[in-house]
């Protein structure tokens, strides 16, 4: 999977759970996944379990913890996936 | 200790606002009592983890009411469940601090760091583990729908689970015969409605399993959401 694969993934399945759908068209690796997207931080496991599913990965307490931006998420993906 | 020998004054005093100064009656009481007081008589020594619906702010407080008789408390006061309060609405004033210090809080900064919520979960496992009680709102939060909304579903009530498989797991659902919506406390004179069941959970490790769990909870409590409804309430 290549970097252009890890970040559309990582956008789809984030803006699944973003509540502000307009925040959606200037999505870039600096918007922050809940001051931008509005996503409801109770989903957030919601997003790290989708990450392991689709890139096949664990992803550990901590690591998830330090997600914030969509750009920390490709980030933790590609550091796991190598 | 304090918390304990200080609950055999405070205790009627709580039950005297809730029951004169507010009101409130429950008509079901009686019997949902009776088979708390049968269930731990058939479990001994194994906390409870009551995780409940969540309408009004004096929830926690209702819920010890209604479930508990004063004389198991007295005697155990291990069931009288630790919650887990919002700083910002619970403890901005001595009054209230000194009511959540009897009432056995753990207060919990919902716009805090995750090291300070980690903490917070760390304490209240711990208690858990020791035998204590809880009383959780697997919403997180009062339920903007008016009805159980699983999109706010904290799986940090699964993760409790996990830590502590001896707990018995407790749906309950209490709510007020007008409470439309989520409100500061039911109105004055309000019938309260309740009821809860055992929840039986098939405990795994990971987070999916904490998701499994804390979805069980909730099936569990949308059916007594739909029994809440079907008894014309």
């Amino acid at each position: 999977m290549n970097n252009e694969d890890i970040y559309n993934n990582v956008v789809r399945i984030v803006s699944k759970h973003a509540k502000d759908p307009s925040a959606l068209n200037s999505i870039h690796p600096d918007t922050h996944i809940l001051n931008d997207l509005k996503v409801n931080s109770a989903r957030l496991v919601d997003i790290v379990l989708d990450f392991e599913d689709t890139f096949d990965l664990e992803i550990s307490d901590d690591d998830a913890d330090r997600i914030a931006t969509i750009g920390d998420a490709v980030k933790l993906v590609k550091a796991l996936k190598n | 200790m304090v918390g304990h020998l200080n609950f055999i004054w405070f205790g009627p005093i709580l039950v005297f606002f809730l029951k004169f100064l507010r009101f409130y009656r429950s008509p079901n009481r009686a019997v949902v009592r009776r088979r708390i007081r049968e269930l731990v008589e058939k479990h001994p020594r194994r906390p409870l983890l009551i995780c409940a619906n969540h309408l009004t702010m004096i929830d926690s407080l209702l819920l010890t009411w209604l479930l508990f008789d004063f004389r198991l408390l007295v005697k155990h006061f291990s069931y009288f469940p630790w919650n887990v309060p919002e700083l910002a609405n619970f403890g901005q004033s001595y009054i209230m601090r000194s009511l959540c210090y009897l009432g056995k809080c753990v207060y919990l900064e919902r716009a805090g760091s995750v090291a300070s919520k980690r903490l917070v979960w760390e304490k209240i496992s711990y208690l858990n583990r020791l035998g204590e009680s809880l009383c959780v709102f697997p919403e997180g939060g009062r339920s903007r729908t008016g009805n159980l909304d699983r999109e706010a579903a904290m799986y940090g009530v699964g993760q409790l689970v996990q830590s502590n498989p001896r707990s018995l797991v407790l749906a309950v659902y209490l709510r007020g015969k007008n409470q439309k919506t989520y409100g500061f406390w039911p109105r004055l004179g309000d019938k309260i409605w309740i009821d809860w069941t055992e929840v039986k959970c098939e405990i795994a490790e990971g987070r999916k399993a904490q998701r499994d769990i804390t979805m069980q909870i909730f099936d569990s409590l949308e059916d007594l959401e739909r029994k809440y409804h079907a008894t014309g309430q």
